[in-house]
């Protein structure tokens, strides 16, 4: 920024030539000639203020020129260390380091001015070599490019006697080291924010208030300087940092900074990790600058004799640093008193409950390892508004954004006003104890977060707030309003005693730094330097640091509070704002009641607002506040405590139906006894009902014996028919005589659905839990074959992969619910409290159920090893083959297929939805045909063939055998009547078609996620509302997005270009340097990389790992040039399902279609 | 009559010139000392339309990357200055979502603003042309758009004086006056819940002012007879 009045630009660039350094300073660009000290004090050299003392040394001055500073900086009177650290601070916006050496060389080589007695000469050397030290600190990577500077420096350092030498040699060469070199720099240049938080190391170094000189000078002065010292030991933020500052030798200044730096980098890479994204990028920072020591090692190494020392010596400190991460110097977990209530409470492992003082002692101790490690050397031409520079500042900076986020986040997480209103009031007494703790920096993130709109627009809660913390915040509020120059703050801290530690707000200090650093020009009277501005800045600045240098806090760090603080998730300010509109309409719509509503909430008999109860208390437990409940509220603040879980997920729609729910859904249901041996339903025959088995087995069969699975109690059937109207592939048949099974129909649950749309979303939500499951066995099992073998064997499971066998899923996954929610007792499918005697059948059930489960993944492994027949082959022979021989859409599958002659030809019947085709071979005449089942008129059995009339045509087709024959038929005769049904009329399609329920800015390129002729889609407006959380993300070719194992809770959808689904990526194809990583080369023919399936525009990926646990099954790369994603977060979703009941059924419908029909591509691709 | 008080916020990408702008201001000379520090640093009492009124200006320069304390800096403002450097691309970017943001904060469309393209004086570094801030500036609901130099003392002046006359126009009476209670019909025997205290409201007439200390709060009424009140004062 550009200050009027200013001559010299702000910032000369010192890598350039040093000839170019600007005239109106006494320029000093050769090694001086004349000898630029002791002239007389006229107008020409300084300007002092008047009416003020001049024996008050650099404060009577208003301005003078440079060598006239230096003489005066110099004299052993009125030696101003503060003065001088300024100086130092700011000599960049004046001159060049070049200069400054020049005329530090010139004063210490030079004759001692007349005025200087001996005694005091000796100690005018001494400060002249201090100063030579702090310059040396200062210097950054750009001078070290400068070659001058760097001869001139060393050619001093070696005329220097031995000691001194060897102490300013080292100095230099770590600074050196520690500067990064430039092509490295150029190379660092990234296109993502976070890795301004690399920075220039050499900017870290404190060269002032930590400097530390050896003087064993006369008389009383060298009191300040041991005082600083001491100050400076005192100041570590960490127990091991002070060990470290007070044990290694006093010079080494900067690798105390390097070591403070690692402290809090700790903190940083914590706090950064969660954030997914960007754990890489701090991994990969810490990477980074390792091999830049590395090769600036080399580079020291060769330029200087004594540099390879230093630099072994300096890694090897770097490497014993390095483990000194926040957790080393934390002490061995002490049970605090407080980790017990009151009441006597015990507090439960899994949940900690912390008061509010325990989280702000423990933020107090974080932030005040953080701004412990300031320099000074960071405020230097306001590096902290530069990318990747002060690391620290940045730091704090990313540090009070986060936490204040964090705030929000806890607030926005709870659902109901009553929740928040209780979060509210525990972070005002945060920000109380803060507050007494003198953190005021912490009272400030978290008023940042209680103003923002976000959090400040949620008046219904804030109605709830009891008036003693009403209270509390108006008086946090005018101590911190930045009212009137933040006048009231301003008052507070000049009061803090200097034996009290103190964490000031940074914000401040920084406006208050670029004021001073603008608005007062560094050059006057014609190029004189402004030492006025010097003494502002380094008053300020003085104030500031001696806040928290002089003492620090006397707490212990809580590892248990720490971790539950680190580990937390935070949303961002959009994401909160716009989980806030929802919190608000969703409050809106029902009615708030005002008083304790404990009871009258839970009495509503609506079948909705009970289950959403029901999910309330299994999901709110990401931070409770126990003990307070409704009108009992009191306000004290002992009362509220915060209990931290860690990664809880967000409030979500359950995922399995509930005893409860089944009930619900059975009160119109047929209560069936079947017989052993009963059909209840045919192959071909379209399935209008759900059904559930009560008791007894029940048997799915088609042709292939190793197909057959059996249904056991509680496990559910014909639940894809409300995504698709498809005709079964199997026979279902009743296993045992006391075979009981629950009928209901299709058109009453939906009717149901209409009225209960939470029990809708559950159902769906469950389909596509099923479905997913499915799909990652599929994916599973695959793996685990290879190449011909593998075709073949999934071909076999293939066939059963399409309609049925996600109910042999149903029973799968019912069971892994019901057993995950007996041991995590999260929202999971049974429900004690309902009133019939569930609970103990439902163990029973879920016995049997894992039995069943285990004989179905032994059944499937079997499947798939066993040498199918030639008839499976011809019959897989892959849906896509047979669609292209036949033209077809994807949307025919092959419901079975017979052998047979027609015309004298031997070939294959197909049967699908909607065609019958027929493929076969005479003596290399290749025979197709294809009738759509609308354009028969007649279908009529004969001996050993069917006849089918189509345009007064007959058709004979002759079977192998009567069996064939006759399921052939009864196939035919259900799928050709129902052509001519009412059910499903092909307007059905058009209508749906007119409104597709393809996301709205997809545009419909290539195979996306569309489907028509499927109701209760999303619309076009819920996807709008839906993708208005969404990010949008773009990478290049050959990025992973999702490497296989990891676990994330997001749902892409591409926007714009391609990827590809790719299993058995291992870590030795990922390029892991890269962020985010790439893969070297899409080999297609590499031994294990499988590639399923290339998603274009409009689809969607991530849903499995939405829908289910662990990690991600497949890794999925980009594959074109430029690959645009929308990124919708999972807790987004939860969140925003949950609190539109009507939006979450369309939803979950359209992801468990969309799995469905992964299911068959992913089967394809491999066959292919 | 007191001095009426006016807060105004300084917002704008990091290097845009937000202190020179209000130094120049507030300081109406150039100075060779200036301590931020002191409480009347960014206060400055100007006669606008004949009135006395008492400026205090809020800027945010230093803590452009302190997101988190935005929120709070603006519901502090009642009037805004945008600026950009015109030799900044990326400035003039960053403008819409600040904006959005006062709007999100003041939860109001018509917040007084001021558009400020600064560093007019480096003509010929210029990257954004006085059509594109035009353009802006209508984008954003016509808000008035000025191109100042605090180098060159250019519209600084301006910048504040719109800005009150913005403010007077949009809030007339001035907002340190305390708006009116609104008028609330309560029925017998209603039911206030007010900070936990529960008071029986026995009239049956309306209210010619309810006046409920401490300042602004939600009160919640329940009445007896199946009315219930959401009223804010």
């Amino acid at each position: 920024m550009e200050t009027t009045g200013k001559i010299v630009p702000p910032i000369i660039n010192t890598s350039s030539s040093s000839t170019t350094t600007t005239t109106t300073t006494t320029s000093q660009t050769q090694p001086p000639v004349t000898f630029p000290f002791y002239k007389p004090d006229d107008e020409t050299q300084i300007v002092y203020l008047p009416g003020v003392n001049r024996r008050e040394g650099s404060l009577a001055i208003k301005c003078c020129n440079l060598p006239k500073l230096i003489e005066k900086m110099t004299q052993s009177l009125n030696y101003d260390h503060y003065f001088t650290s300024a100086f130092f601070l700011t000599f960049r916006d004046f001159t060049t380091p070049l200069e400054v050496m020049h005329l530090l060389i010139s004063r210490y080589t030079g004759p001692p001015a007349d005025s200087s007695k001996d005694h005091l000469r000796l100690f005018e050397i001494e400060i002249e070599i201090v100063q030579n030290k702090q310059i040396i600190g200062t210097l950054n990577d750009n001078d070290f490019q400068n070659t001058e500077l760097c001869n001139v420096t060393i050619e001093f350092i070696n005329s220097l006697a031995e000691d001194i030498k060897n102490e300013l040699f080292l100095m230099f060469f770590r600074a050196r080291k520690l500067a990064k070199p430039p092509h490295q720099q150029q190379q660092k240049v990234s296109p993502r924010p976070h890795t301004t938080i690399i920075s220039s190391a050499a900017s870290t170094m404190r060269f002032s208030f930590s400097v530390s000189p050896k003087t064993q000078s006369p008389n009383g002065t060298s009191n300040v300087l041991t005082g600083l010292l001491g100050t400076n030991g005192a100041s570590g933020g960490s127990p091991n940092s002070t060990q470290q500052l007070q044990s290694s030798s006093s010079f080494d200044n900067n690798f105390n900074n390097r070591a403070s730096m690692k402290v809090s980098k700790g903190i940083m890479s914590k706090i950064l990790s969660p954030g997914g994204s960007t754990t890489n990028l701090s991994n990969s920072s810490i990477g980074s600058n390792n091999s830049n020591n590395s090769s600036s090692n080399g580079s020291s190494s060769s330029s200087g004799g004594s540099g390879g020392l230093s630099g072994s010596h300096s890694t090897s400190m770097h490497i014993s640093s390095a483990p000194m991460s926040p957790s080393h110097n934390v002490q061995p977990h002490q049970q605090h008193p407080n980790n017990v209530d009151d009441e006597g409470y015990p507090v439960s492992n899994e949940k900690t409950a912390f008061l509010p003082e325990m989280i702000a002692r423990e933020l107090t101790v974080m932030e005040f390892e953080l701004i412990s490690a300031l320099t000074l050397n960071e405020f230097s031409q306001k590096a902290w508004t530069k990318e990747n520079q002060a690391i620290n500042i940045q730091n704090l900076i990313v540090w009070f954004n986060r936490i204040s986020s964090w705030v929000s986040t806890k607030i926005i997480s709870k659902e109901t006003p009553e929740e928040r209103a209780i979060i509210i009031e525990a972070f005002i007494n945060i920000a109380n104890y803060a507050k007494e703790l003198k953190n005021y920096n912490c009272v400030m993130e978290i008023l940042g977060s209680l103003h923002n709109s976000s959090i400040s627009r949620l008046k219904n809660s804030w109605a709830l707030i009891s008036p003693k913390a009403n209270e509390l915040f108006s008086s946090l509020n005018t101590v911190m309003s930045p009212d009137i120059n933040f006048k009231m703050y301003r008052k507070m801290l000049s009061l803090v005693s200097p034996s009290e530690p103190c964490i000031p707000y940074v914000g401040l200090f920084l406006t208050d730094y670029t004021y001073l650093d603008e608005s007062n020009p560094p050059l006057v009277n014609g190029g004189m330097v402004n030492v006025e501005r010097i003494y502002l800045i380094g008053n300020r600045v003085q104030e500031f640091f001696q806040l928290f240098t002089n003492c620090s806090y006397n707490f212990q760090s809580q590892p248990q509070v720490r971790e539950a603080i680190l580990g937390e998730k935070v949303w961002d300010e959009n994401e909160t704002f716009r989980l806030s509109k929802i919190r608000e309409e969703h409050n809106n719509n029902g009615t708030v009641s005002p008083s304790g509503s404990g009871g009258s909430s839970s009495s509503s008999s609506s079948l909705s607002s009970s289950s959403s109860h029901h999910h309330q208390s299994s999901s709110g437990s990401n931070l409770t506040v126990s003990g307070v409940s409704g009108s009992k509220r009191k306000g004290f603040a002992s009362k509220y405590r915060m209990s931290f879980t860690g990664n809880d997920p967000p409030p979500s729609i359950a995922s399995a139906l509930s005893e409860r729910d089944w009930k619900i859904l059975s009160t119109n249901a047929k209560v069936i006894k079947h017989k052993k041996g009963k059909k209840i339903l045919a192959m071909g025959e379209v399935n209008n009902n759900l059904y559930r088995v009560m008791t007894g087995r029940v048997k799915f069969e088609n042709n292939a014996p190793e197909e057959t699975r059996y249904l056991e109690c509680g496990d559910i059937f014909g639940e894809d028919s409300f995504l698709y109207d498809r005709p079964m592939l199997f026979n279902v048949i009743s296993d045992s005589d006391d075979c009981e099974l629950v009928e209901i129909e299709k058109t009453f649950i939906l009717q149901l659905f209409a009225s209960e749309p939470i029990l809708a979303a559950t159902y769906y939500k469950h389909i596509a839990v099923l479905m997913a499951e499915r799909l990652k066995f599929v994916l599973s099992a695959n793996s685990s074959h290879e190449s011909i073998q593998t075709n073949s064997a999934i071909g076999t499971y293939s066939h059963l992969g399409n309609s049925l066998s996600n109910y042999g899923h149903g029973s799968l996954s019912t069971s892994n619910l019901l057993s995950s929610s007996n041991s995590s007792g999260s929202s999971g499918g049974g429900s004690p409290s309902s009133p019939n005697s569930a609970s103990p059948k439902l163990t029973s059930i879920s016995s049997s159920q894992s039995m069943s489960a285990m004989n179905l993944m032994d059944n499937r492994r079997k499947s798939v090893a066993i040498e199918p027949s030639t008839i499976d082959i011809l019959r897989n022979g892959n849906d896509s083959r047979f669609r292209s021989t036949f033209g077809l859409s994807t949307e025919e599958i092959i419901i079975k297929s017979y052998t047979c002659k027609h015309n004298g030809i031997t070939g294959t019947l197909y049967i699908t939805k909607h065609h019958l085709c027929f493929e076969g071979k005479f003596f290399g005449i290749h025979k197709q045909k294809m009738n759509p089942f609308e354009k028969i008129t007649k279908i009529l059995p004969e001996k050993g063939a069917l006849s089918l009339t189509t345009n007064d045509k007959i058709k004979k087709f002759s079977f192998k055998s009567q069996e064939d024959l006759s399921e052939a038929y009864g196939i035919m005769t259900k799928i050709w009547k129902n052509h001519f049904g009412i059910v499903r009329s092909p307007t059905k399609t058009v209508s749906a078609a007119n409104s597709p329920p393809t996301p709205p800015r997809s545009p419909k390129i290539g195979r996306g996620d569309s489907f028509t002729g499927i109701s209760d889609l999303p619309s076009k407006e819920e996807w709008a509302q839906l993708l208005k959380g969404a990010k949008t993300l773009t990478f290049k070719k050959g990025e992973i997005l999702v490497t296989e194992g990891t676990e994330f809770h997001k749902i892409f959808q591409i926007t714009r270009g391609e990827c590809t689904i790719i299993k058995g990526l291992n870590q030795t194809d990922i390029n892991t340097s890269a962020n985010p990583p790439t893969i070297s080369s899409l080999s297609l023919g590499h031994k294990n990389l499988t590639i399923l399936a290339k998603l274009s525009a409009g689809s969607i990926f991530g849903e499995m790992n939405f829908l289910l646990p662990g990690g991600s099954s497949t890794s999925v790369v980009v594959n074109s040039d430029e690959l645009e994603v929308y990124t919708l977060e999972g807790y987004f979703l939860n969140i925003m399902l949950k609190s539109k009941p009507l939006l979450a059924p369309k939803f979950y419908k359209y992801l468990a279609c969309v799995l469905e029909s992964r299911v068959k591509q992913y089967r394809q691709s491999i066959v292919v | 009559m007191p001095l009426r008080e006016f807060k105004i916020v300084v917002l704008g990408s990091g290097g845009v010139g937000k202190s020179a702008l209000t130094v120049q201001f507030v300081q109406g000379i150039f100075v060779e000392k200036y301590d931020p520090t002191i409480e009347d640093s960014y206060r400055k009492q100007v006669e606008v339309d004949g009135n006395q009124c008492m400026l205090e200006i809020l800027d945010t320069a230093g803590t452009e990357q302190f997101t988190a304390m935005r929120d709070l800096y603006m519901k502090n403002g009642q009037g805004f200055v945008l600026v950009y450097s015109i030799i900044s691309n990326s400035t003039f970017n960053e403008l819409p979502d600040l904006r959005e943001q006062i709007l999100r904060v003041k939860d109001c469309d018509d917040v007084p603003m001021v558009l400020v393209g600064n560093k007019c004086d480096l003509n010929d570094q210029r990257v954004i042309s006085n059509e594109q801030g035009e353009e802006l500036s209508r984008k954003f609901g016509g808000c008035v758009f000025l191109e100042a130099s605090a180098k060159n003392k250019i519209n600084v002046e301006q910048i504040f004086y719109d800005l009150i006359r913005q403010i007077n126009r949009k809030n007339p009476v001035g907002p340190s006056s305390k708006p009116k209670s609104k008028c609330v019909l309560f029925y017998i025997g209603a039911v206030l819940y007010y900070c936990g205290l529960i008071t029986i409201v026995t009239i049956d007439y309306y209210c010619e002012s309810w006046l409920i200390e401490p300042n602004d709060l939600n009160i919640i009424i329940i009445s007896r007879y199946e009315f219930l009140y959401f009223v804010k004062f």
